[in-house]
């Protein structure tokens, strides 16, 4: 490259080759790089590393609970250190899924979840809609109404409902299980959060090419909001299928308990169980965990891009 | 529901709010209201309302003992479990801040007790805490019954908690570290701030904004704990353990006092709205932004 | 305040991609360098390597007498300031601009000092009490520059620093800028995309083009002897126009013929150059359009005729932009603004072929600038 630049370089280089000699320049340079090096490979490492315990400290008690539950009963009853099993074997997880009817309570469990999280969407998404897009008397009112119920906790108003749904008549049946968790304020809230990024004109224009609303809704609304919907739909399925005291009152019947209630049943202290009931917890937090892994980065994205900005 | 996508489509605004606002009505604004009303009763065992008391059921809780016991541990919980679970969120997240290999592998662990059950979790932690055979006692060489030791049973419970909830902490730090502008700690550097006066002069203040959330968010949740009571402890021993909502259960489905325990209820819900008004009210004043 | 020298400084971000390759400049003690070029070409990059934001693939920086390619950012005393103006958003405009001191353990007397006086020279004392979002971008960017100088350090870094603002402030924070330097004297190195920004505010400027410095000239310089089409094209404004052709002996000199058989004469002095060594050459001349006239206008300079129509004429008022539509492609020539062209008529401008550049059609080179500076 024919350029003044090139033309000045070895005046540059001259002044400092006159301080230091080539061969010193290289060793510097040498010396210098390594160093940096080093520097970066230990910020790297201490970074990994403490990672590593982090990790570990959280993830401990699971990985423990999985190292247990491979264990034959006698194995874990010893003063000895036994993290993991010598002779590791599936025989409490056979023994666990015979015992009790867990395959049941999986399936109740499943059952209840979709149904919850395909309400909560349907319910949700319309409300959020009419909060956003339309305008009429007492918006700012009810909008402030579901906003408020957040404050409410679930167990002040508990009693009250399990009478509601005892004088019905409707005690140990999905529908009890499903009802009460058809909506929620979190819900609203994250889609209207979504739905306020589109402008206005979006739903004018469609409007004025006569769409209807619930067309609107359906054919332009969802497909633009999928990762709130995903980020729902991982974050409802999870706590349905983590729910513990809603069904502890309303199920009595071993046919319609869910899996949280269920695996309790195998909660004994007697000296066989409690390999058992690992694998039982284990069976049971297995389908939660992968729902949340393979949802993960659609929580994040979804949660994230507008809801909780400050 | 063809009739229904057909009534819609001709209705007013309000139709949109139909389905959600009906489960509200029937599962939170009556039974809210309804829960104030007995809490003025006397129930018989069906939870009916028979003789009215007025206020006694308030002033009896406020005379007893044991509800003062439930709150006091309920609120020593709530500060252990928050501060715990914000913590171990933030350090988490300020782990998986900068980028290396296996970063996603860490930060699914991370976010991964929100996952997890309170039941199932409770189930572990018992195993772990056996005073014979647990691991904690082998791995520390203490010889502590730790969930029938009234001294340990509330820590106990608090730290179980504070795991579960560390996940979503996770999550909602690592948005708001995201969230800070990358240029300020390159601006930083070349002022010569190290990694500490970054993290307690940028990272953290950055945070405030999405700490305060967290915070709110936090308290009324641990506030709620209940399947870990219920599971590890049963509030015991004695009545070590006894939080509010175990308290309020315990009342309607063992003693049959629903009055009482929607009295509970009632002041539960009362503490948790005054909290959380009294936080914002700080926010506004605190966090300029 | 130091010298900043580079020698052969590379960056390669992944295997084999250079974003910056063999970038060797001195940088004088007080200068005022600004890096130019579109977007993409490592001017930003070459920055911030200077700064210690990112590593040097391979290369020496040298800052003063030291050898900084491996020293932290903080370590190289210099200070910079950033597009986006890059301000701490929780603390006061005062606490912005004392950080880089206080992290320092400067006494707080002394800061204060300082920030005052900082604060004053940028007319910025109403301001120190408030946050970073209540101000315009034009303040954020006082703020800004402040920090910058109130530390004294070695050099002062920008990277795009008026890009943010609009048009007017842009104009006002430029003049405002040229005037700090003269005050100061620090060394400063200005990144821009703007050219604007740098034939105004440089010592020297550095152009640059996919990680290749392409010339380093003062800012008349770069204007008046481009290194090559790319400079001579990126600096000026309409851009200057190129005609691809050949040369052809005519008569005892010379002359240029255009693809589309325009015929333009050359001054003896580029006749003695392209012939008869540019014979048979694809070649490209490049006009200024300040060099086109749409009457001869003195006597004793050689024109070249172009015949075209026009298609526009912009009045700015004390000139005028035509432009013309031709054989060899459009045309813009800055004219006096009663031209009495109009449009979609047909008008003959007037090259001043003295002022005319020739390039290599292949190399792209300027065929002059070697031959210049060798006279």
């Amino acid at each position: 490259m024919d350029t003044s630049a090139t033309l000045k370089s070895p005046a540059a280089a001259t002044l400092h080759r006159s301080r230091y000699t080539k061969e010193e320049l290289e060793a510097l340079h040498r010396r210098m790089g390594l160093a940096a090096l080093r520097r970066r490979r230990i910020r790297t490492g201490v970074l990994v590393a403490l990672n590593l315990l982090m990790a570990l400290f959280i993830l401990f008690p699971l990985l423990y609970a999985v190292s247990v539950s491979l264990m034959p009963g006698e194995e874990l009853f010893t003063m000895e250190m036994n993290l993991l099993p010598k002779h590791p074997d599936f025989g409490n997880y056979l023994r666990a899924w015979t015992q009790v009817p867990l395959v049941r309570f999986i399936f109740n469990s499943f059952l209840v979840s979709i149904c919850i999280t395909v309400g909560q969407i349907f319910t949700c998404s319309l409300a959020a809609f009419a909060f956003s897009f339309l305008h009429f008397k007492g918006k700012n009112v009810l909008f402030m109404l579901v906003m408020a119920t957040m404050m409410v906790p679930g167990e002040a108003t508990i009693i009250s409902n399990y009478l509601t749904v005892s004088s019905l008549g409707i005690l140990d049946t999905y529908l009890v299980l499903i009802l009460p968790s058809l909506t929620s304020a979190m819900g609203i809230f994250l889609f209207r959060q979504f739905y306020m990024t589109f402008p206005m004109s979006l739903y004018e224009s469609a409007k004025l090419d006569g769409c209807s609303n619930l067309r609107f809704i359906v054919s332009i609304l969802l497909p633009l909001t999928k990762s709130a919907i995903g980020a729902m739909s991982v974050y409802t399925f999870i706590n349905a299928w983590n729910m513990y005291m809603w069904p502890l009152l309303v199920t009595g019947s071993q046919e319609m308990r869910t899996v949280q209630i269920g695996i309790s049943m195998l909660d004994n202290t007697d000296a066989q169980s409690i390999t058992l009931m690992m694998a039982g917890v284990v069976s049971v937090i297995i389908p939660s965990m992968i729902i949340f892994i393979v949802g993960q980065k659609q929580l994040i994205r979804g949660m994230f891009s507008g809801a909780v900005k400050g | 529901m063809k009739a229904f996508a057909e009534k819609l489509r001709g209705a007013s605004p309000y139709a949109y709010l139909i389905p959600c606002f009906a489960i509200f009505a029937m599962f939170l604004f009556y039974p809210f209201v309804k829960t104030i009303y007995l809490s003025f009763f006397l129930t018989d065992k069906l939870g009916r309302a028979k003789i009215f008391v007025g206020a006694e059921n308030y002033t009896d809780l406020l005379t007893s003992e044991s509800f003062y016991n439930s709150i006091l541990v309920t609120l020593i919980f709530v500060v252990i479990v928050v501060i715990g679970s914000m913590l171990l969120g933030l350090v988490a997240a300020v782990l998986c801040s900068r980028t290396f290999p296996g970063i996603r592998a860490f930060s699914t662990a991370y976010a991964l007790p929100m996952a997890i059950a309170s039941s199932g979790a409770a189930m572990i932690f018992k195993v772990i805490l056996n005073p014979t055979i647990g691991l904690f006692n082998k791995i520390t060489g203490l010889d502590i019954n730790w969930i029938s030791d009234p001294r340990y049973a509330l820590i106990c419970v608090a730290v179980l908690t504070a795991w579960l909830n560390s996940g979503i902490n996770f999550l909602y730090f690592s948005a708001g570290l995201g969230n800070i502008d990358e240029s300020i700690y390159e601006r930083a550097s070349v002022d010569g701030a190290n990694g500490f006066q970054k993290f307690f002069r940028l990272t953290l203040p950055g945070l405030s904004p999405i700490m305060f959330y967290t915070l709110v968010v936090n308290i009324i949740q641990a506030f709620q704990s209940f399947g870990q009571v219920k599971i590890l402890t049963q509030g015991g021993p004695g009545e070590s353990t006894n939080l509010i909502v175990y308290s309020i259960y315990r009342d309607a489905f063992f003693n049959y006092k629903f009055g009482s325990a929607a009295a509970q209820s009632v002041i539960l819900f009362l503490i948790i709205m005054a909290l959380t008004l009294v936080m914002f009210k700080i926010e506004k004043k605190g966090v300029k932004y | 305040m130091a010298e900043i020298v580079l020698k052969d400084v590379c960056k390669v971000f992944e295997k084999d991609q250079y974003a910056v390759s063999n970038f060797s400049l001195r940088i004088r003690d007080g200068e005022f360098v600004v890096f130019v070029g579109p977007s993409g070409c490592g001017k930003s990059t070459t920055l911030r390597m200077i700064a210690g934001l990112e590593d040097i693939t391979s290369g020496e920086l040298w800052i003063g007498d030291e050898l900084c390619n491996y020293a932290e950012p903080g370590e190289r005393d210099l200070s910079m300031v950033f597009q986006n103006y890059a301000l701490y958003p929780q603390m006061s405009v005062y606490d912005n601009m004392a950080f880089s001191l206080s992290i320092r353990k400067v006494p707080k007397k002394e800061i204060r000092q300082r920030v005052e006086q900082a604060a004053d020279m940028l007319g910025i004392t109403n301001l120190l009490n408030r946050r970073p979002a209540a101000l315009s971008g034009g303040q954020k960017q006082r703020v800004a520059i402040g920090s910058a100088i109130l530390r004294k350090p070695k050099a002062f870094l920008m990277d795009e620093p008026l890009s943010n603002l609009d048009a007017k402030l842009r104009t006002h924070m430029r003049v405002e800028l040229a005037a700090l330097h003269h005050k100061l004297g620090t060394t400063t190195i200005y990144v821009t995309h703007d050219q604007t920004e740098a034939m105004t505010l440089a010592d020297r400027i550095v152009v640059m083009r996919a990680g290749y410095i392409q010339q380093v000239a003062t800012p008349v310089d770069l204007y008046n002897r481009p290194t090559n089409m790319f400079v001579a094209g990126f600096i000026g404004s309409p851009a200057m126009n190129f005609l691809k052709g050949k040369v052809r002996r005519a008569g005892d000199g010379a002359a240029f013929l255009t693809e589309a058989g325009q015929i333009f004469p050359l001054t003896a002095g580029q006749a003695k150059v392209l012939w008869p060594q540019y014979d048979n050459r694809a070649l490209v001349l490049g006009i200024r359009p300040e060099d086109l006239y749409t009457a001869p206008a003195r006597s004793d300079r050689l024109y070249g005729q172009m015949r075209g129509t026009v298609t526009a004429c912009e009045g700015l008022g004390h000139e005028a932009i035509l432009h013309l539509e031709t054989e060899d492609g459009e045309f813009a020539a800055r004219v006096e603004p009663h031209h009495g062209a109009r449009e979609d008529t047909p008008a003959t401008l007037y090259l001043d072929m003295e002022n005319a550049h020739f390039f290599d059609g292949e190399t792209e080179q300027n065929i002059f600038y070697q031959w210049r500076n060798e006279a």
